[in-house]
This record gives structure tokens, sequence and C-alpha cells, in this order.
């Protein structure tokens, strides 16, 4: 039980990363990573948005009637959003700037909704916000990622400190949506690849007894 | 059948008046905490082109705001007992349609000029927007027959010529259409009132 938990947990960060293995949220993915700290920021909103609707979904998922569970999960998700957005633009202004209309439409963001149909409407609370938790790390570690890479090639700096000269020779396609392609196609290509490597160690050892056994017969 | 049917509807329909009620009774306590003045607000921006207290201008008999085809002032704030004006001047043909400049004039000349509401391209229209592009204005004294800034692609040669960053000309041209309108509000309520 409890590995079957830290499964949960774990299946958003590697196995089904929700930016590099399900390929979902791509729209804010390639919008507000042109600077790390905005692809932290948005990461965190979505992480609180998504563990807050998981838990509440999963607590009412017996009160909700079936034919109007859309609007409800929509309902539910959009008020911890405008939460988020309150919260922001009161303590956190510049980057309620930079984050801009990506903020409110993490209530349309197919991650939450897509966790709240698939896992919170049918798993107990604790599964639900495992879940939730681990699917939002997953998130933000993919949005943090590819905004250091695309800062770092296009602007020069690292979470916004000039590193060296370097801003010099930056190139600045890596900010722009073409650039944030590049960065999303190759960091993915990698990502599976790695994957796809750790996978294979894992079953090289019984394959190579297999092997052994059919040589010997 | 019938019976049910109605009770089913009445029942989906409880459920989704009493989740948005609880939301909207939630969001309501949130707001209460968060709640953001908007006065407050610029006064917290306007920090950037001056460091004071500042207040909203008024003046009986003169409408503050002014609009023209190129830009229009949104704001205008002073403070008080001294020759500062910080007016917030909206100047269009932005990358993104228009930007919001805050504009420092003190003592009759421009004395600085920082970004109010602008979400121009990244590393390109960006550039337009720093203070080693707004310091071209610094210091330019307003004078009543002064027809303002103009826009030039290349290097400046008359002394009102402002050239723009290259690959950020649209983001150039609302940045001197603000700086223009301001210029101009300056003129309309500040020096004709004192010359007449």
């Amino acid at each position: 039980m409890k590995s079957n938990r830290l499964n949960t947990l774990t299946n958003g960060i590697v196995k089904s990363n929700p930016t590099f293995r399900l390929v979902l949220g791509t729209c804010p993915t390639l919008a507000v990573t042109t600077q790390a700290l905005n692809g932290l920021a948005m990461g965190a909103a979505v992480t609180f948005v998504l563990l807050c609707s998981n838990v509440m979904i999963s607590l009412l998922k017996k009160v909700i009637p079936d034919r109007v569970r859309i609007p409800a999960f929509v309902v539910i998700i959009a008020t911890f959003v405008t939460i988020v957005q309150m919260v922001m633009k009161k303590f956190l202004p510049s980057l309620y700037d930079a984050l801009g209309v990506f903020l409110p439409l993490i209530v349309v963001n197919c991650i939450i909704l897509a966790r709240a149909e698939a896992f919170a409407s049918c798993n107990p609370v604790l599964d639900s916000a495992l879940d939730g938790l681990g699917m939002g790390f997953g998130f933000t570690l993919s949005l943090t990622f590819i905004g250091i890479v695309r800062e770092i090639l296009g602007a020069g700096s690292f979470f916004g400190l000039p590193i060296g000269s370097l801003g010099n020779i930056s190139m600045t396609i890596f900010i722009l949506p073409a650039g944030g392609f590049l960065v999303y196609g190759t960091l993915m290509a990698l990502v599976n690849y790695l994957t796809a490597l750790a996978e294979n160690r894992k079953y090289a050892p019984s394959s190579k007894k297999k092997g052994k056994k059919e040589a010997k017969a | 059948m019938r019976k049910g049917l109605g009770y089913e509807i009445f029942m989906t329909a409880l459920v989704l008046v009493i989740i948005a009620g609880v939301a909207g009774a939630l969001l309501g306590l949130v707001n209460h905490f968060t709640e953001v003045d908007e006065e407050e607000l610029i006064a917290r921006k306007a920090t950037a082109v001056y460091d004071g207290v500042l207040v909203p201008y008024v003046k009986e008999g003169v409408a503050a705001p002014i609009e023209e085809n190129y830009g229009q002032v949104l704001g205008v704030y002073n403070a008080e007992g001294k020759d500062v004006y910080v007016i917030v001047a909206r100047g269009v043909g932005a990358y993104k349609g228009s930007l919001d400049l805050l504009v420092n004039i003190t003592d009759g000349k421009i004395a600085k000029i920082a970004a109010y509401e602008a979400n121009e391209t990244p590393g390109l229209g960006s550039k337009a927007l720093q203070d080693s592009y707004f310091s071209a204005f610094y210091g330019k004294k307003i004078t009543s027959d002064f027809k303002g800034f103009t826009f030039v692609k290349g290097p400046a040669i008359a002394p009102d010529d402002v050239s723009a960053v290259t690959g950020a000309s649209k983001s150039s041209t609302a940045v001197i259409n603000a700086v223009n309108i301001a210029v101009k509000w300056y003129q309309m309520r500040v020096l004709t009132g004192v010359q007449q």
C-alpha cells in the first residue's frame, strides 16, 4: 500500500510527466517559459490549484451528480484559480503581470481537468492529493527546466541574474515562440531517450539471462 | 417516472447552486483580504519615476485626461507644493496595440520615464522600454511652442529627433507617442494655465 502511494506521487514526476510524457498543457508551457522564474511561478500556481481541486473533487465525488460533473468541476477549479489570482495580484504584482492572461487560463488547463475527471472523481482523498501534488511537481519541474534553458540561451541569464557577458551573444529566438518549440521538442526527445535508457537497463539483466538460457538449450 | 425525473432535476440544480454559492462566498472572503486599491497600485508603481508622496492632480474646471489619435493621458499625479507631475500616458502603435508609460515632468523638464503597463516581446520590443532608451528624452525643457519628439529610423539629426530601437520600431513609436501626449498634456494644462 505504501509503495502504491509513493507510485501515485512519483507517477506525475517521471512516468506520466504532464509536459514531456503526456504533452498536456502545452499552451502555457510555451508561453510563460521565457524566463525560469515565470515557469516556476506558473508551475507553483498550477500545483496549488491541482492539489486543492483534486482534494475538493474527491471529497465531493458522491455528492456531485454524474450528469453535471464537468460544470461542477469547472466551478471548483475556477474558484481556486481566482484565489491564486487575487493573492498573486496583491503580493506578487510583477509575477502577476508577467504571467498575464495565462494565470486565469489555468481554469481550462487540461492537466487539471484531466486529473479531476480521470483520478480525483474515482479515488480516495489522500491518493487524489498525492496525485495532484505529483502532477503539479512534474509540471513545475518541466516548466522551470524549459525556462532555465530558454533564459540562458535567449537572454544570457539564470533566474534573472546575468551570466558574465553571455547576454551580448544571446540568441533572441529562444525567448520567442519558435525557440520555445525548439527547446520543448529537444528536451522532450532527451527525456524520452533517458527514460527509454533507464527502462532498458531495468529489463536488461533478465533478457540477458533469457538469452543465455536459450543459447544453452 | 415523472416524479423521479423532477426530483433528479431538482437535486442536480440544488447541488450546483450550493457549490456555486459556497465558491462565491469563499471568493468574497478572499477578496476582502486581498483587494488592491487602484490608487495605491498606481502610487506604488509611480515610485519608479518619483520618490515621494503623490496625490491625484485636481484642478477646478479642468478635466485632467486628454485624448488624441496617437495616445491619451489616463491620469495625472503631482507632489503637493512641488512642480512635479507624474503622467500616466498611453501611446498607440505598440506591437500589442498600446503601451502605458509613467512620465515624470519636474520643473518643466522630462525627468524620468518608466513602463507602467507594457507587455512587449522580451528581447525585442522590451529594448524600447529600458532606461537606456528612455534617457534620450531626459532633460528636455518643455516650452509652449515645443512640437513634440519626432520618430526617425536611423540616427537622430534634428534636436527633437528620437531614433527607433533596431527591431522594435513599433514599440519605439508607441513610446514616443506616449511621451508626446504627456508633453501635450503638460503644455495644455500646466503651461497655458500659467500664462493666462
